[in-house]
């Protein structure tokens, strides 16, 4: 049976990845769609920049946000909010690279058509690029989400391993692991790999059954 | 008054173009890679060009002297109807119409535009059920509802069989009547250049090499372009053939035609508006044509018109003979077939043309 602890580990991680994917959402799809259609020169290294959490250790993403919210927000280190910004941080490039590659993939005359029709680049946005990406959008959030609920090396620098408030399913299970006499780790890391599984489900759900229109388009159609 | 003076230089080719025009419907025609699209992108302001200034009707929509005064994609008002339709994806038919629709600016009346197009039973469809035609129709509908100040055409009929082409042609005549907007018409083929425009320029690598009169510039385009000749003409019906024979009158002669099947398949086209008083378009290919001195007695073919050579141009593959029955059609023959019946211009033919040979491509 779940312990006490492991029921509030799990939601705190429900809480944190989240509220991380919530926030990677705007900036994310916004950088992939950038990185997609944009011929600046500092492309390459925005892209090699924000891209970087991939492959830079996540302890080491950690140790550098740490320096940065200490100078910043002191305040919300050691919070579920630092859990989610760590978490966010890591996640992102899931949803930049996702995004990027769908809207690679889609004609880019589209957008110019709606030009010469009169459309302003928000109402292109809005009407032609985030519907047409719909589907990519949705895989690249629910990638994010699934890397967020796991993260672990960059939360654990930033929000610590508080029971409560900021030990999350893979803090929790770490914490176990560390101590001889905790009780059985076996249900927590079963009820983990059914949420992960269930974000990826949910979001492979939502990617078949959604109109690839989007969340903007008017339904007129029979 | 269109007035274009434009360079743009890629890697391996450079546009470089001077010229302006009063023709209301313009024809570019040149072989792939003549700079034709590039000429269009230019205007529209979709590819950047090196140097150069686009003035319509007074308006400045690119001026590389004066960045201040160029206007942006989507201030130029130019409606761009790309070669293969270019139509939302994600949107009906009716969303795609719409989306570059203001019922308070210049655009033309929604209603009347779908009238022209016949598009009001396409509304509801989505994108990806129509037909190449159909699919072209609602892009030209598109284009138009925008109001534009000039009308951008990207081969319009390529990819289309044939009969289609025919019909989107005739749709395409219909629509640059109705609303008369400054349009570039860009082709391949010359038939439906000289049906469609006033004037044409003929590209190639980039530069304008002729311009005039389509039906005077055609031997100037050359090569292959003359095996393939369409004439392409409007008649009025003739209320007064038998019943069961589809006739259209050229001036006081009667042209009969065993084609009927657009008639039933296009309701505007019916027989019974078309026994009022609207025109038809016709086609006869310029092959499908034979001359006669003397009226030939005892033909199978249902047609023998008379009529005059206007004037004759040698090609690289043949003689384009140019007569006039009452419209003037271009027949293709041979440098041989010119002497023996020793044609010249003001000289009487008889043009022989089969019942079969003519097909009606819309209202």
């Amino acid at each position: 049976m779940l312990h006490r602890d492991d029921v509030t580990a799990l939601l705190l991680s429900v809480q944190v990845s989240l509220a991380a994917t919530l926030a990677c959402l705007v900036p994310g799809v916004l950088m992939g769609i950038w990185l997609a259609r944009s011929n600046s020169k500092l492309r390459g290294f925005v892209e090699t920049f924000v891209l970087a959490p991939l492959v830079v250790p996540p302890v080491v993403t950690g140790l550098l946000l740490l320096i940065l919210l200490r100078e910043l927000f002191p305040a919300l280190l050691f919070t579920w909010w630092a859990a989610s910004l760590a978490s966010a941080v890591v996640a992102i490039p899931l949803l930049i690279r996702t995004v990027r590659a769908t809207v690679e993939g889609i004609d880019p005359r589209w957008a110019l058509v709606a030009a010469t029709l009169g459309a302003s680049r928000l109402r292109i946005l809005r009407t032609i690029t985030i519907p047409l990406a719909w589907r990519g959008i949705v895989a690249g959030a629910t990638l994010a989400w699934a890397r967020a609920l796991g993260e672990f090396g960059a939360t654990i620098v930033v929000a610590g391993n508080i029971p409560g408030r900021t030990r999350t399913i893979p803090l929790a299970v770490w914490t176990a692991i560390q101590s001889p006499t905790a009780p059985s780790v076996v249900p927590l890391v079963i009820a983990a790999i059914a949420l992960s599984l269930a974000a990826v489900a949910a979001g492979e759900w939502l990617v078949r059954h959604q109109r690839h229109e989007g969340p903007f388009a008017r339904h007129t159609a029979p | 008054m269109l007035d274009i003076r434009l360079r743009k230089r890629f890697d391996a080719f450079a546009l470089d173009i001077a010229a302006q025009s009063d023709a209301r419907v313009l024809g570019l025609f040149g072989p792939s890679g003549s700079g034709k699209s590039t000429l269009l992108n230019c205007i529209a302001g979709i590819v950047a060009a090196d140097s150069g200034v686009v003035t319509i009707n007074g308006t400045t929509l690119l001026d590389t002297a004066a960045p201040s005064r160029s206007l942006p994609i989507r201030r130029r008002g130019v409606g761009y109807v790309f070669q293969d339709g270019l139509l939302l994806p994600h949107l009906t038919v009716e969303e795609n119409l719409r989306y570059g629709w203001n019922a308070h600016g210049a655009a033309p009346e929604f209603h009347r535009v779908i009238a022209v197009l016949e598009l009001e039973s396409l509304l509801r469809r989505r994108t990806a059920t129509l037909s190449g035609g159909e699919a072209r129709r609602v892009a030209l509908g598109r284009a138009l509802l925008s109001g534009p100040r000039l009308l951008l055409l990207d081969e319009p009929l390529t990819g289309l069989d044939w009969r289609l082409a025919g019909r989107t042609l005739a749709f395409l005549h219909s629509l640059l009547t109705a609303f008369a907007i400054p349009t570039i018409y860009v082709s391949h083929t010359m038939s439906d250049i000289m049906f469609l425009c006033d004037e044409a320029w003929l590209l190639d690598q980039g530069c304008l090499v002729n311009r005039g009169a389509p039906r005077q510039l055609l031997p100037a385009a050359g090569g292959p372009e003359i095996d393939d000749i369409y004439n392409v003409f409007e008649a009025v019906p003739d209320p007064t053939a038998p019943p069961g024979i589809t006739a259209f009158r050229i001036g006081a002669q009667r042209l009969v035609v065993a084609d009927a099947r657009p008639l039933e398949t296009s309701p505007s086209t019916t027989m019974k508006s078309l026994g009022g008083k609207s025109t038809a378009i016709l086609s006869i290919p310029a092959d499908d044509i034979i001359l006669a001195r003397v009226q030939p007695q005892g033909v199978s073919a249902r047609n023998v018109l008379a009529g005059r050579v206007t004037h004759l141009t040698h090609t690289e593959t043949g003689v384009l003979a140019y007569i006039d029955v009452g419209s003037e059609w271009i027949v293709s023959i041979t440098p041989a077939a010119v002497r023996e019946l020793e044609l010249s211009p003001g000289a009487e033919v008889f043009a022989i043309v089969k019942a079969t040979s003519i097909s009606i491509l819309g209202k």
